[in-house]
């Protein structure tokens, strides 16, 4: 494969689609694929195309539509637990529980993979997914365990995280990663038992390598044509994750208050440094699999990736160095990280040909210019000559990216006509 | 889907209904073969968003003693019991584990500074949660493990067992 090459192929646009069975035959007739090759791609497409009564917009219609209905049943088997009825005895809420959730599969099955309907049996499974976490809650229920117990959205996790990876489906690997992060916030507090709740700004740092961990996740799996169609959600979770680590420490009030308080650094236990360890470990392996799979390819893509990681891994330690020994004006150290990160997010976007990094950057960056601007209020001398002159030079970089992609563009059309 | 893929998918399932039964074992046997204390409580009551309404239950004897006052949270402390009447009460508070001849619960330091012993959370059938809130005296009937791990068996209101709807009826 090529590190170019589109990350999620499963669902392509309408203009593809459309266009396709002409660029196969224009492909077929040039000799670059073989009758063999042109008919293997028009059949792998064949069901989202226009004369199959088919589209990319209606496949995703009809798969929006079965999420929105298993999460809504999911939402009324977990009001029904959250309701603890007295009348149904312990034991046959447990057996429901333990009998239901298979049985919900099993019917998620059949619709897909017996009877064809392929979106609305995963929709099923996935239902299946969200009631094999209300059966956890409902066990914890009935033993009363809190919510807050470190094991309960763990277990959750592991048990939906292979089903992803089974059924291909997006959606349940969309949830995979809201249980991951849900279940690294409450082991948390196993690693740090001893942190006071005025010290748990200490944790914000380890937002970086658990966003690195996605990053790398999405990164490697880019490059398997089994786990491609994940990359893109992990990409998003990762650099939404370390974005939200840098905002958080990007207010001017929170390093006047860590200014003014004694924090107690030493309440980060050795499990904590340990996972810390641990989670560089794992990225490092998952970009050994990532080269390993673009050996002999020049495109450097790799090297860009790993640059983002090794800045994430730069800001947690200044995060950590800063807590333990900065001052007030780090808030504007971390504002210039946001800033920079955005900018390297377009640039990768517009390089690499990836619109959701674009369409990413661009809220992270109203959000947080959004936040400064009520932060510091209006009249603020200083304040807004900062906001012109970053503005203007985003317009120039703007103009400056716009001439170099046309410039491009020009070239190549003037090689291809040459040619 | 592959016949391998299928076999793979019921092979998660199945995992993970034997991940529910274990917890759910593991729980139970905890209830039953533990030693049963009783001990005295200070409820209130919120809501859990998850598993529906609870009353948060403080103990008696999650009091810190003062020569543990100075330790971090997060610490591990063992409270070791004895009968006062009809309850339990807090004879010596330590950070090392006592005597296995004594009763005792084990709890951590929380951010309060006071113990916490896992058991401060019951929870209760929607709507009745202020039942236990109005209570004048409540009770909590714990399964103590020989380490010294807490789960709640019942929870007494007022003298009798917890039963919201013989409370409401009532």
């Amino acid at each position: 494969m090529t590190s170019d090459a589109p990350d999620n192929p499963s669902t392509p646009d309408v203009d593809f689609t459309r266009q396709l069975p002409a660029e196969v035959a224009r492909w077929e007739a040039d000799g670059i694929i073989t009758a063999e090759q042109a008919e293997a791609i028009r059949n792998r497409y064949a069901s989202d195309s226009p004369e199959a009564g088919g589209s990319a917009i209606g496949n995703r219609v009809v798969t929006v539509i079965a999420i929105m209905g298993a999460a809504l049943i999911g939402l009324g088997i977990i009001a029904f637990i959250a309701a603890n009825w007295s009348e149904i005895p312990k034991l046959a809420k447990l057996a429901l529980m333990v009998v239901g959730t298979p049985a919900i599969y099993v019917i998620g099955w059949f619709i897909g993979y017996r009877f064809g309907y392929v979106r609305i049996g995963v929709a099923v499974i996935l239902l299946g997914a969200i009631a094999f976490g209300a059966s956890i809650h409902l066990v914890a229920q009935t033993y009363h365990v809190p919510v807050n117990h470190p094991n309960l959205v763990p277990l959750w996790f592991l048990g939906v995280i292979p089903l992803a990876y089974i059924t291909r489906s997006q959606a349940v690997f969309a949830l995979s990663i809201i249980l991951f992060l849900a279940a690294a916030g409450f082991r948390a507090q196993e690693w740090v038992p001893e942190l006071n709740s005025e010290d748990t700004i200490l944790l914000l740092p380890g937002l970086l390598p658990l966003g690195a961990f996605l990053f790398a996740a999405g990164r490697m799996q880019a490059r398997f044509p089994d786990t491609r169609q994940f990359a893109r959600l992990c990409d998003i979770s990762g650099l939404l994750v370390a974005a939200a680590g840098i905002y958080f420490l990007s207010f001017d009030e929170l390093w006047w208050d860590i200014g003014r308080s004694k924090l107690s650094f030493n309440a980060l236990t050795v499990e904590y440094w340990g996972m810390v360890a641990i989670a560089v470990i794992v990225i490092a392996a998952l970009f050994a699999v990532a080269a390993w799979r673009d050996a002999g390819q020049r495109t450097g893509q790799i090297w860009w990736e790993a640059g983002a990681v090794g800045s994430m891994a730069l800001v947690a330690a200044v995060m950590w160095l800063g807590l333990a020994f900065g001052g007030a004006w780090l808030w504007w150290v971390f504002n210039l990280v946001m800033l920079a990160g955005v900018l390297a997010m377009i640039a990768a976007g517009y390089r690499w040909n990836r619109a959701y990094l674009i369409n990413l950057a661009v809220p992270i960056f109203a959000i947080t210019l959004f936040t400064r601007y009520f932060e510091f209020g209006l009249g603020l001398l200083g304040q807004s000559v900062a906001f012109i002159v970053a503005g203007v030079i985003l317009l120039a970089g703007g103009f400056g990216m716009e001439y170099l992609r046309r410039r491009l563009v020009r070239r190549i059309r003037e090689s291809e006509a040459a040619s | 889907m592959s016949r391998r893929m299928t076999i793979l998918l019921f092979a998660v399932v199945a995992a993970q209904v034997i991940g529910l039964v274990v917890f759910a074992t593991v729980r139970q046997v905890a209830l039953t073969q533990g030693r049963e204390v009783t001990l005295q409580t200070v409820p209130v009551d919120p809501r859990s968003l998850l598993q529906g309404d609870y009353a948060i239950l403080d103990y008696e004897i999650a009091e810190l003693h003062e020569s543990l006052r100075d330790r971090p949270v997060g610490s591990q402390v063992f409270v070791v019991l004895r009968e006062c009447g009809d309850v339990w009460c807090g004879a010596e508070q330590s950070p090392r584990q006592p005597d296995p001849t004594d009763v005792y619960i084990r709890g951590r330091i929380n951010d309060r500074g006071r113990i916490d012993f896992g058991i401060g959370t019951f929870f209760v059938p929607e709507g009745t949660g202020h039942i236990v809130e109005r209570a004048q005296d409540v009770k909590v009937v714990v399964s103590l493990s020989a380490s010294g791990n807490a789960v709640i068996k019942e929870v007494l209101v007022d003298g009798r067992p917890f039963n919201p709807g013989m409370e409401q009826a009532r």
